[in-house]
């Protein structure tokens, strides 16, 4: 049983959005680096509930849309849409399972990516000069997000005497 | 009486020689070292004489003392530490401003306060905005080479698409053949310089210049140094794929050039 508040949620999202402006650019590995972000929005579309979940996905996109260079709109359109199927699927899955786990987040980031990479070709930018590192990040961020979500589930999980 | 005629006598000539030595007069100025150096010797001896008598002086203080000194010592470390620290920021900031003294274009320095949040694009926020006279499109660049451009900017900050990003795309020539082609952002510190003619030598460790074309760039700007290089499959173009300059995960200062 998980009992994740929309506070800490929210407070969880800003802390990695920090850490992705300021210091993840000195952990990349071969010009590959982790999505903190995605990886959160992730682990709420898996554990917590639908309408937190989205709402960590509308927010994640939002705060992505604003401070990055990309097409206004196209990461909020992405994350929430990753939330919100990856929340209906979640039932089916055995959650706790590392290799759910990681097998979800490389899925729905390999999705992701792809879909922002047609949407912007349809705008006219360049789709294929960024395809080549969506495996590599997909790969790191997969790793990372297995890593941190053994974490998180220790953090919100509610103690079995609360329960009782 | 007598005495106090003395020390007014006293007072006076050093005052005297303060003053004449403030002033400078050229018999003090040409004549004072050869002075200190007659002096020398004397000074000298009675140097080593004190140093002798304080090795004479009972130990019996020196246990506190030390242990002040070993305070001392470790305060003493963390200013090393922290004048070091100082040293090479001061280095990298010299470094910067004759960088600036050297370039000919009007430069706006900035400093870098956020990366790109996304891994999809590539992209750095600075510190100056529409206040400070930042346009968007003005080219960036720091003391290694072509940053990239401004492609938004606010009133305190102002958002800057790196050359690596891959919907950025920069006229620019090779070092020896003079060659245009174009410069295609593909992350990892790294583009691609597509466009080149058939015909083209292209050798790895050649220099990439912008070419100055479309007003965004000025020429001769440093953006890379070639690889390696290669045939475009099926088509009648070369591409080399070119290092950047920069390296951008640890890009702290910039210039945006007018």
């Amino acid at each position: 049983m998980y009992k994740i508040t929309r506070p800490r949620a929210f407070l969880l999202l800003g802390c990695a959005f920090l850490i992705h402006m300021t210091l993840l650019d000195r952990a990349g590995l071969f010009g590959s680096k982790p999505d903190l972000v995605f990886s959160l929005v992730v682990f709420f579309s898996l554990f917590a509930n639908r309408r937190l979940a989205i709402e960590a996905g509308v927010l994640s996109g939002l705060l992505k849309d604003i401070f990055s260079s990309g097409r206004f709109g196209l990461h909020l359109v992405i994350l929430s849409s990753v939330a919100a199927v990856l929340n209906k699927i979640a039932p089916r899955l055995y959650r706790e399972s590392k290799f759910a786990q990681g097998v979800s987040t490389a899925a729905a980031y390999i999705l992701a990516s792809g879909a922002y990479r047609a949407f912007a070709s349809f705008e006219g930018l360049s789709l294929s000069s960024g395809m080549g590192w969506i495996i590599p990040d997909a790969v790191y961020t997969t790793v990372v997000s297995v890593l941190i979500f053994q974490g998180l589930m220790e953090y919100f999980r509610v103690a079995d005497r609360l329960l009782l | 009486m007598y005495g106090s005629r003395i020390k007014i006598a006293v007072f006076f000539i050093i005052g005297l020689v303060i003053l004449l030595t403030a002033t400078k007069p050229a018999i003090f100025t040409s004549n004072r070292i050869a002075i200190v150096d007659a002096a020398a010797p004397g000074l000298k001896f009675l140097k080593g004489a004190s140093s002798f008598i304080k090795r004479l002086i009972p130990f019996a203080s020196y246990r506190d003392e030390i242990e002040r000194l070993r305070s001392k010592t470790g305060l003493l470390s963390q200013e090393v530490l922290r004048l070091k620290e100082a040293e090479l920021e001061n280095a990298r900031l010299k470094n910067l401003l004759n960088f600036r003294t050297a370039l000919r274009l009007s430069a706006i320095p900035a400093q870098v306060i956020g990366r790109d949040p996304s891994n999809w694009s590539n992209s750095i926020i600075i510190d100056k905005g529409r206040d400070q006279a930042i346009r968007p499109n003005m080219a960036v660049i720091s003391s290694l080479g072509l940053v990239g451009r401004v492609i938004e900017a606010g009133r305190y900050s102002s958002k800057i698409l790196l050359i690596t990003d891959p919907n950025s795309k920069v006229g620019v020539i090779l070092e020896k053949t003079r060659q245009g082609g174009i410069l295609v952002g593909r992350r990892a510190g790294s583009c691609r310089m597509i466009y080149i003619s058939l015909d083209t030598d292209v050798t790895p460790g050649e220099k990439v210049f912008t070419a100055g074309y479309g007003g965004v760039f000025p020429k001769d700007l440093v953006a890379g140094e070639v690889i390696s290089s290669g045939k475009e499959p099926g088509r009648l173009y070369k591409y080399a794929i070119v290092k950047t300059s920069c390296d951008f995960s640890r890009l702290e200062e910039v210039f945006c050039i007018k």
